[in-house]
């Protein structure tokens, strides 16, 4: 009798303790993702968008959204429409000071329909004018566990594995430029952030909604950065592959004299061999 | 008389020295690149000077790096052999240039930029060292070549040669202009000398 019950305490125990660490480590999160795939390929059964050649129109009118929310759970923080707009701002900002960038148009989420596709993207186009859009899309994970347990996670935010902590805010950003006419992705780049959880039972839920936002400011940053560097390739693979990307220019817009690097390197380079020559036949 | 043109055709290149401060100035103070660029509507509107001025506007790092260095080369050359006559074919050139925007390419609202000059400085100096007749003038004839095939393609092509997006459009009509002001300039100073070669007879001023 004694060994039965022995038996079964250790089998409960073992349940106990099976169904506790699972608990820790799943842990309980909130999400709140967007995803620029479900945006514009919302019918998985027919994704055969086939790009074209892109002809960017210089200079280039582009506009900037976040792609409809597509995941919210548990209790998540929402980002307001203002601050969505900060954000865009930010990043306006940063590239419009781009001389072949005419304008950047923020376009609040309202104009973009859940799994819209590209055909609303083409509304967009006709609505603001714009040939090129930066789609932002993001993932955020905020580990609110109270088990002990449950000291470390790990979680995916976006495409990446990230250790999380109780409390601890993990934000994956990412921006995906479309040539809207064409259908074709530009360049895209990733930001990401991770807070460190600071808050206790008593501001639990102030705390980690400011963290929520300072973790898409700092995903923000730290993607701008990537998207200065990706934009600089894809001005190298526009240059390399002319094939690919047809650059033209818009009437009424600038003009300028210039002599491109090659051409002025050769000139000086050979003409700086014939004046030392000429001076050594001297 | 000819000991005083031999100092002067020494001397430094002032002109020179001048235009590149100027177009420094105005890419660092944008107040003055707008008070100075080519403007179409501006320009109807009365303030002509912007036919001269807007050479010195560029409207990136790379326009304004490439078009100096090339200027300065060619013109600091070029004015140290024609100080007087150098002044001239810069205003010539920019005027030319402009001109040729104004009536030539009506949907160019806004120009900057300093090749249409560089242009100038680079096909005078390579003719009149060709027009020595000696085995370097091979290189300047290769200088002659680069320069006139890279205008020409552009012209054909209508698209810029080695270059991705910018911030403008390149208007290879402004390198002609500044390429026939040379050549004008090139057969002025053949009429004068009679000779084909800078150094083989006295250079004008």
């Amino acid at each position: 009798m004694n060994r039965h019950l022995s038996i079964s305490l250790a089998t409960v125990l073992i349940f106990a303790l099976v169904v506790a660490g699972c608990y820790g480590l799943h842990g309980k999160q909130t999400r709140h993702s967007s995803s620029v795939v479900q945006y514009l390929y919302p019918d998985k059964e027919n994704v055969s968008v086939t790009p074209s050649v892109p002809v960017l129109s210089l200079p280039i009118k582009a506009g900037i959204a976040f792609v409809p929310n597509t995941e919210m759970s548990g209790s998540a923080y929402r980002l307001s429409e203002k601050q969505k707009l900060d954000i865009m701002e930010q990043i306006a900002g940063e590239f419009a000071k781009y001389p072949f960038v005419k304008s950047i148009e923020r376009i609040p989420t309202a104009y973009l329909k859940p799994k819209g596709g590209f055909t609303n993207l083409d509304q967009i186009r006709t609505m603001h004018g714009v040939d090129v859009i930066a789609l932002i899309s993001y993932d955020q994970v905020q580990h609110t566990s109270e088990d002990m347990l449950s000291i470390a996670y790990w979680t995916i935010v976006g495409m990446y594995v990230v250790k999380g902590e109780r409390n601890d805010t993990n934000t994956m950003m990412d921006t995906a430029v479309y040539h809207i006419p064409s259908r074709k992705l530009l360049f895209r780049a990733p930001g990401t952030s991770q807070i460190k959880g600071s808050a206790t039972p008593v501001n639990l839920d102030e705390q980690l909604r400011k963290d929520s936002y300072d973790g898409f400011v700092k995903a923000n940053d730290d993607m701008i950065a990537n998207l200065h560097a990706e934009l600089d390739r894809f001005k190298d693979k526009v240059k390399a592959k002319p094939d690919e990307y047809k650059v033209v220019s818009e009437a009424g817009s600038r003009g300028g004299g210039g002599i491109d690097p090659l051409t002025a390197i050769l000139i000086l380079i050979t003409g700086g061999a014939a004046l030392w020559f000429g001076r050594k036949r001297e | 008389m000819v000991r005083q043109k031999k100092r002067i055709a020494g001397g430094t290149p002032q002109v020179t020295f001048v235009i590149l401060a100027l177009a420094v100035s105005a890419y660092l103070f944008p107040p003055l690149a707008a008070a100075l660029v080519y403007d179409r509507s501006a320009i109807l509107g009365g303030e002509i000077w912007r036919l001269i001025t807007g050479p010195l506007v560029h409207f990136s790092g790379d326009h304004l790096f490439f078009n100096l260095l090339v200027f300065a080369a060619a013109g600091g050359l070029l004015e140290r052999r024609h100080p007087l006559l150098f002044r001239h074919l810069c205003l010539a050139a920019s005027l030319a240039g402009s001109f040729c925007l104004f009536l030539l390419s009506p949907g160019i609202s806004v120009f900057g930029g300093l090749s249409g000059i560089a242009t100038m400085a680079v096909v005078l100096l390579a003719v009149e060292e060709a027009g020595r007749g000696t085995r370097v003038s091979l290189l300047w004839l290769v200088v002659l070549a680069l320069t006139a095939g890279k205008m020409i393609a552009e012209w054909i092509l209508g698209v810029p040669l080695f270059t991705g997006p910018e911030a403008f459009v390149i208007v290879p009509s402004v390198h002609i202009a500044g390429g026939l002001v040379a050549l004008g300039a090139y057969l002025a100073i053949v009429r004068r000398t009679g000779h084909t070669g800078y150094g083989t007879r006295e250079s004008i001023a």
